[in-house]
């Protein structure tokens, strides 16, 4: 087997070239504290997202979110949603959407088709605007990704101050696995942050590219 | 204050006039300005193009040449940076890397050693003209050109807009790449001239050789002086050595 | 902007002399440099905590080197354990064998690709392609390099060297499009933001109708054996979760110890490559989808590519360059790249870190002149959020260069004697150098070069020495 062979002399130059050349590394300095996420969490995440045209509505109770998300669905002119199936008993987006047809995620093909996708992000992280979206059983990956508007709903105990909350994020969604000290990881999460975006043509700007032009955050800004 | 003068080679044989210059400055300054003998080249040509072994040989020599207890003053941030890297070419922990050592502590590149002297930066220098700055990436991003230059009283001076971009000299690199070279300092050029300068001014020989030579070429009236000449013409109102391009 | 001719590292120096005379080429270098140079000062600019997360990258990075066979070691086992299956590839030929293995086992008829380096370096599309299998760049700049059958020209933009009108005429003589209104002219009519939609709805079918997606990786995760894909367009996030498998390829120093260090790494990155606080999509995947899942690769593999770079980790001074995480800033800073553009180097990468790692992994007699083209002003280090000391690497590797080819002396220092304008101005800087002039005669091109310099520029003359001139002035000073 050719690549067994590589495997082994691949290992042995690298052991063999630490050996010849030890390297140590200096301690870094320590990792800087994360501002801590207050009452102007929103506030900063708007601001954040704002450059990035994505405009974060708030909802102090699950009637205001629908309604947020019956306005952005009018906004963007769209006839279908497909939603993650994971989200809180008291949000009926479904009843928010009544007027649009609403399409079973079940592969990327019918996605493909589909106006809007609706999103619950397990976090956002501040400092950076970015949607934290982890997939599994009821949460698809091409229902943030298809559709060229997406809307995500962040609870307030979702807001994390930056990217060093990560790996945390990650480690509580892992499955315990008798070979994985950290469990096993969630097969894909997505950090997202602003819409798809590219510059390759003459290097201006155009929004949507392959994933969604357009990205709608609804705040839920009470107690999940 | 006593110190040793280090006169790059291309000082030396080209552009001697800048090194007079800056025995004058240091003079006037209340120094006593030490010549060595037996200055050749600081070994940075050969340690550009990967000769070690060169490199060596020179800075033997210049550990000879600039031996003692004095300040080493330079007119040149390249050649400066290159008697401080001396240490890198001797293995530690031998006498030659000691030596290298205590010399890379005492190499002042010219502004730099000026600013430190009593009274800087003001020194009472006057002259009435606009100068166009080049920084020379070679001072390693070091502001003392601009912090000495800016107490000239009457001087405008005036930063292009890629201040420390490279003019596109370095050393062979202008040989063995010369269209290159040439579109370097083809930019450096406009985005100096734009600023409409009187003099161009920069503390790196090499630099100044490379813009000028250009400027010459071009038919550009700019007069392009050393740091340490734009300070003599200031502080004595004459040029000790004339210019080098007019 | 076409081109023609294929470039190879080996004519660098008559590729860069070259490059030097287009016009069009400078104006769109100049624009583009200066575009990624802005977007990056304003991000660092308000980047609080700037230096310190930047060393926190750099150690991330030694980390990984300090580590490295232990890393993959574990990279491989946990990977396999969360159901990703690891292949070894020593150099690209296997690389390549390896992924074409898999893409015959799941008879892939259309491979997506998303933008990846090492993709491009180990050639896998014409090796796909001799399979008869379709591949589709889909980054959108990739896709435009591919349609016109050029090299990519940089890291963060691949085809910053093409206009609108050069996209839309590709467009409609490669993919036979006319515009969303269905005009003839779409060369005339075409926008930046149609151009982009029609790319769009092309490579939309692309991803629904693929086999096998292929990509990169950033950063793979020994500890939970993850890999971190990180992009803007989205075409990376379709091509690991649309088609039934996913490869993704790694050159083998892409790893890192824990999820810690990815999260430092992702810190700094899209600040260092687009002044982004994070890029639009950075996706974090761990082996396939899992039962009762709906999308997502169901098959995953990784292929950890050496190709040259484990030699490399024995050499305390260059094995700096495998610290690299691709983030394109030291070209936009490199007076030289800004010039010249990423073509003229004649391989995959370019710039300062491009002209190291060519260096290193390419074999050395097709690289000799790379580390010359190169003023060592320092502007790539300064830039380099990772603290890599490009000009030191450069000298290390001139020595190299110059250490493995004696002899051409006489010839040179014939050359000089014969030629006294030569000898001062070369030598003039550096004439007690070398006593015995081992070294010019062995820089390839000075003759040509002396003239052109001359050429442009006003040598100085040879004067009365300076040592010569103080000791009259003082003579006069202590006599009168
Ligand atoms: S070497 Fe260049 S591309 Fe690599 S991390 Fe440093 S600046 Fe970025």
């Amino acid at each position: 087997m050719m690549s067994v062979d590589a495997r082994q002399r691949i290992l042995d130059t690298l052991r063999a070239g630490l050996a010849t050349a030890p390297l140590t590394v200096p301690a870094p300095p320590a990792r800087p504290a994360s501002l801590p996420v207050g009452p102007d969490a929103w506030a900063l995440l708007a601001e954040v997202l704002a450059p990035l045209d994505v405009r974060v509505r708030l909802a102090k109770t699950p009637a205001e979110a629908a309604n947020h998300v019956a306005d952005i669905a009018r906004e963007r002119g769209a006839q279908s949603y497909a939603r993650w199936e994971h989200m809180p008993p008291a949000l009926d987006m479904d009843d928010a959407l009544a007027g649009l047809s609403r399409v079973l995620p079940d592969c990327c093909q019918t996605l493909a088709h589909v106006d809007i996708g609706l999103t619950f992000a397990q976090a956002a992280l501040i400092d950076s605007g970015s949607l934290v979206l982890v997939a599994g059983r009821e949460r698809p990956r091409a229902v943030s990704l298809l559709p060229p508007t997406h809307v995500c709903l962040v609870p307030r105990s979702a807001l994390a101050p930056d990217v060093s909350a990560l790996p945390e994020l990650l480690r509580a969604h892992a499955d315990a696995s008798p070979s994985l000290p950290a469990g096993k990881l969630p097969s894909c999460l997505n950090l997202v942050t602003g819409p798809s975006s590219t510059a390759d043509i003459e290097l201006v700007l155009v929004r949507g590219v392959h994933g969604p032009g357009a990205l709608d955050i609804v705040g839920l800004d009470w107690d999940i | 204050m006593r110190i040793k003068l280090m006169i790059p080679c291309l000082v030396e044989d080209c552009l001697p006039e800048i090194g007079l210059a800056v025995v004058s400055v240091l003079e006037r300054l209340g120094c006593g300005v030490g010549h060595p003998k037996g200055q050749t080249c600081c070994g940075q040509m050969a340690f550009k193009t990967g000769d070690a072994a060169g490199a060596r040989a020179q800075a033997l020599r210049s550990l000879d040449v600039f031996a003692g207890p004095e300040p080493v003053v330079c007119p040149s941030g390249s050649c400066a940076k290159m008697l401080r890297t001396y240490p890198q070419l001797f293995e530690p922990g031998t006498p030659d890397h000691a030596r290298a050592l205590a010399l890379a502590g005492r190499v002042v590149e010219f502004c730099e050693f000026v600013l430190t002297l009593p009274g800087a930066p003001d020194f009472g220098a006057r002259l009435t003209a606009r100068a166009a700055l080049h920084r020379s990436c070679q001072l390693d991003g070091s502001d003392a050109p601009q912090r000495l230059l800016a107490a000239v009283h009457g001087l405008t001076l005036l930063e292009p807009e890629r201040p420390e971009r490279c003019c596109g000299f370095g050393g062979l690199f202008s040989l063995q790449f010369p269209a290159v070279s040439e579109s370097l300092v083809e930019d450096k050029a406009r985005e100096l001239l734009a600023l409409n300068p009187d003099i161009l001014v920069s503390a790196e020989p090499s630099c100044l050789m490379n813009i000028s030579g250009y400027l010459s070429r071009s038919g550009s009236p700019v007069r392009t002086l050393h740091a340490a000449q734009l300070l003599d013409l200031a502080l004595n109102g004459a040029l000790t050595g004339g210019v080098s391009w007019s | 902007m076409v081109l023609t001719s294929t470039f190879t590292p080996r004519n660098f120096r008559e590729q860069s002399e070259k490059a030097c005379h287009d016009a069009t080429l400078r104006a769109v270098l100049d624009h583009a440099t200066r575009y990624f140079m802005g977007k990056r000062g304003v991000a660092l600019e308000a980047f609080a905590d700037r230096d310190t997360h930047f060393a926190r990258a750099r150690a991330a990075r030694l980390t990984a080197l300090s580590r490295l066979p232990d890393l993959l070691e574990q990279l491989e086992q946990r990977a396999t354990a969360a159901g990703t299956k690891v292949h070894w590839a020593h150099d690209a030929a296997q690389a390549r064998e390896i992924v074409a293995g898999i893409a015959r086992g799941c008879g892939a008829k259309v491979v997506v690709k998303g933008k990846s380096m090492v993709t491009e370096e180990i050639a896998l599309n014409p090796a796909l392609e001799a399979d008869g299998i379709e591949v589709w760049e889909t980054d959108l700049g990739e896709f435009i390099v591919q349609l016109a059958e050029e090299p990519p020209s940089h890291i963060i933009a691949p085809c910053i060297h093409k206009s609108r009108a050069d996209v839309a005429a590709l467009f409609r003589e490669k993919l036979g499009l006319a515009g969303l209104s269905g005009q003839e002219d779409l060369e005339d009519s075409a926008s930046i933001p149609e151009l982009t939609l029609l790319a769009r709805r092309a490579l939309r079918e692309k991803f629904l109708a693929a086999d096998l997606g292929v990509t990169g990786v950033n950063i793979a995760v020994a500890e939970t054996g993850s890999v971190i894909l990180v992009e803007n367009e989205g075409n990376i996030r379709m091509s690991t979760t649309c088609p039934p498998v996913h490869v993704a390829i790694m050159s083998l120093e892409k790893v890192a110890a824990s999820l810690e260090d990815a999260a430092d790494i992702l810190r700094v990155l899209p600040r260092s490559a687009t002044g982004q606080k994070m890029s639009s999509y950075v996706s974090v995947l761990t082996g396939p989808r899992r039962s009762g899942e709906l999308d997502g690769a169901r098959e995953t593999h990784l292929v950890i590519l050496d190709n040259g770079r484990s030699e490399i980790l024995a050499d305390a001074v260059l094995r700096e360059a495998l610290l690299c995480f691709r983030c394109g800033a030291c070209l936009n800073s490199c007076p030289v790249y800004q010039t010249i553009g990423g073509h003229a180097y004649g391989s995959v990468y370019s710039g300062p870190i491009g002209t190291l790692l060519s260096s290193l992994l390419l074999p050395a007699k097709d690289t000799r002149d790379l580390p010359f083209g190169c003023t060592l002003c320092g502007a790539c280090k300064k830039t380099c959020p990772l603290g890599i000391d490009h000009p030191k690497l450069m000298l290390r590797l001139r020595e190299r260069v110059c250490a493995g080819s004696p002899g051409l002396a006489s010839a040179a220092h014939t050359f000089l004697a014969l030629h006294p304008l030569a000898y001062r101005l070369v030598m003039g800087a550096a004439r007690a150098v070398d006593p015995h002039l081992n070294l010019l005669p062995r820089l390839p091109g000075l003759p040509s070069g002396l003239a052109s310099f001359v050429d442009s520029r006003q040598p100085p003359e040879l004067k009365k020495p300076f040592t010569a001139q103080l000791r009259n002035a003082r003579k006069k000073r202590g006599g009168a």
